[in-house]
């Protein structure tokens, strides 16, 4: 049992590399996950992410922190404009990382189950390949070989799907 | 690499790319081409994507779909179609029932359930049915998965009848003869689709009712109006504002939404301050994410409700936001002298074509 005051209560957060993360119980919260975990009484002093690492985790507990010092929508009506005009601008800028790790921080998000970020990080990818050929999203996304179309296939659905090429 | 979750993907990532995008994205391999041509995945898709189109005829007949995307008109298209006095008689997920003649001349009268985004259509066998000639509606049936074509037929002995066309079966059936409803307004109105319901307002025996056709069992029921609004003033028509069905008073401004379907008492009137200062004539009024838009319409008209051709003032379609009070910059594309507006539509990647492969 932690002695300290609710208010100040520590998590520690262990990633796949080993490095250990002392967070505010309020920022760890954010996840879902981490909070059932917590509820339920199953959290140790540290919870071993083991399928995250460090580089991923850190940015992951830079987003939480913002997120959980602003201002909830339900908490009152009339939110101060500013803090919502702050926390898109924080957003946005947080979203300007690699698609790797753009990719990482999803996979996180989704195992800590962290809603609002697996949001943030599906919309970036949206934008990202939205203006994309079929050869570029190929790249980027590292598409299996063995998955491509035959040629003729391949020209059979860009027949078909011409309206999208013009 | 990481491997993300199919789910995820298909209904976080998929679901908000543009129409165009996954048409293209289809060409990536086989599991996209299988993933993003699913039945399901296309009717999340277009909820998902929730983007309107606004469809404008310029002066040379050209048909352009604008886009209406986070409260700005952005880019325009030029669409391949040519067909003289298009006209849009009602639309449902993304597809639109179109109608017009394919000759200058008046001649080749076609009705076409098309998609405005992949340009897919089928030419229905209805245009040369004598029986069709009336008002019609158009709309989604989840029942049957069909989409519909209801015609109440103005032509001479068949006056009154009613009739539904099915594009899943290609096949029409008469629902009724000799229907009491008429369209007192002579003005054809096509049928606002909400709710697997076609809604127009007729008259029986010259009182004006709201009319349900409902796509799922072909009968038709009447709609309690809010005791407040009167039916028979020629300003009053019917809209669908998000799913729900709406009268709008397009001179008051008035809008009653109803907010509980076939609940007189859920109408509820929604308060547009202002509107008699916003400069525009018979605005079209729409919804985008929880808000209540109008388009602005000073088109060709004058004064009387004649259409003027050569009006110095074009069309200028501004959006007016009634929560935030303000009018989005249309300025660049003003300069188009789009002359009618015609109509809107969602981006959709549904297919009017349904499987006749046995």
């Amino acid at each position: 049992m932690s002695t300290s005051s609710s208010s100040s209560k520590k998590i520690v957060l262990k990633s796949a590399d080993n490095e250990t993360f002392e967070i505010d119980e309020i920022v760890a919260l954010e996840s879902q996950a981490i909070k059932n975990m917590i509820e339920d009484e199953c959290a140790d002093n540290v919870i071993p992410l083991g399928n995250i690492d460090s580089k991923t985790l850190s940015k992951i507990i830079e987003y939480c922190k913002k997120h959980a010092e602003s201002p909830k929508k339900d908490d009152n009506a009339d939110i101060d404009e500013k803090a919502v005009e702050d926390l898109k601008s924080f957003d946005a800028e947080f979203a300007k990382v690699d698609m790797p790790l753009i990719q990482d921080i999803l996979m996180a998000a989704n195992f800590l189950n962290i809603d609002n970020l697996i949001g943030l990080m599906c919309r970036t990818i949206a934008d990202r390949i939205k203006g994309k050929t079929p050869e570029e999203i190929r790249k980027i996304l590292n598409i299996n070989k063995n998955d491509l179309l035959s040629p003729e296939q391949e020209a059979k659905a860009r027949e078909e799907n011409s309206w999208a090429f013009d | 690499m990481p491997i993300i979750p199919q789910c995820i993907i298909t209904n976080h990532i998929f679901c908000r790319l543009p129409a165009k995008s996954v048409g293209r994205f289809r060409c990536v391999s086989k599991e996209w081409l299988s993933l993003l041509t699913e039945p399901q995945f296309i009717q999340t898709h277009q909820k998902t994507l929730n983007t309107n189109h606004f469809l404008f005829e310029s002066n040379d007949g050209s048909l352009y779909s604008v886009p209406y995307n986070n409260h700005e008109l952005v880019s325009l298209t030029k669409l391949p179609f040519k067909l003289h006095n298009f006209r849009i008689d009602g639309s449902a997920n993304g597809l639109v029932l179109a109608t017009g003649y394919k000759n200058l001349n008046g001649k080749g009268w076609t009705v076409l359930a098309l998609n405005l985004t992949t340009k897919d259509y089928v030419e229905l066998p209805i245009a040369s049915r004598k029986d069709f000639f009336g008002f019609k509606g158009f709309g989604y049936d989840s029942v049957s998965d069909d989409y519909k074509v209801v015609v109440f037929s103005r032509f001479e002995h068949y006056n009154g009848d009613v009739y539904v066309y099915s594009l899943r079966t290609n096949t029409v059936k008469q629902v009724m003869s000799r229907s009491p409803y008429f369209d007192d307004r002579f003005c054809w109105p096509a049928g606002v689709f909400v709710n697997g319901f076609l809604h127009w307002i007729l008259g029986i025996d010259c009182k004006p009712v709201i009319v349900a056709f409902s796509l799922a069992d072909d009968k038709l029921s009447e709609l309690p109006p809010p005791n407040e609004v009167d039916l028979s003033d020629f300003d009053t028509k019917l809209v669908a504002l998000g799913e729900k069905l709406a009268i709008f008073n397009e001179v008051k401004g008035d809008i009653w939404l109803m907010n509980e379907y076939g609940l007189q008492k859920s109408w509820t009137k929604i308060v547009v301050d202002g509107f008699n200062e916003i400069p525009m004539y018979k605005p079209i009024v729409f919804y985008d994410n929880g808000k209540v838009l109008f388009l602005r319409r000073r088109e060709g008209w004058n004064a009387k409700g004649n259409i003027v051709l050569n009006s110095p003032d074009p069309t200028v379609p501004g959006i007016y936001d009634v929560e935030e009070q303000t009018f989005s910059k249309t300025s660049h594309i003003s300069y188009m002298k789009m002359r009618y507006y015609i109509g809107a539509y969602a981006e959709s990647l549904v297919s009017p074509k349904f499987s006749t492969s046995i």
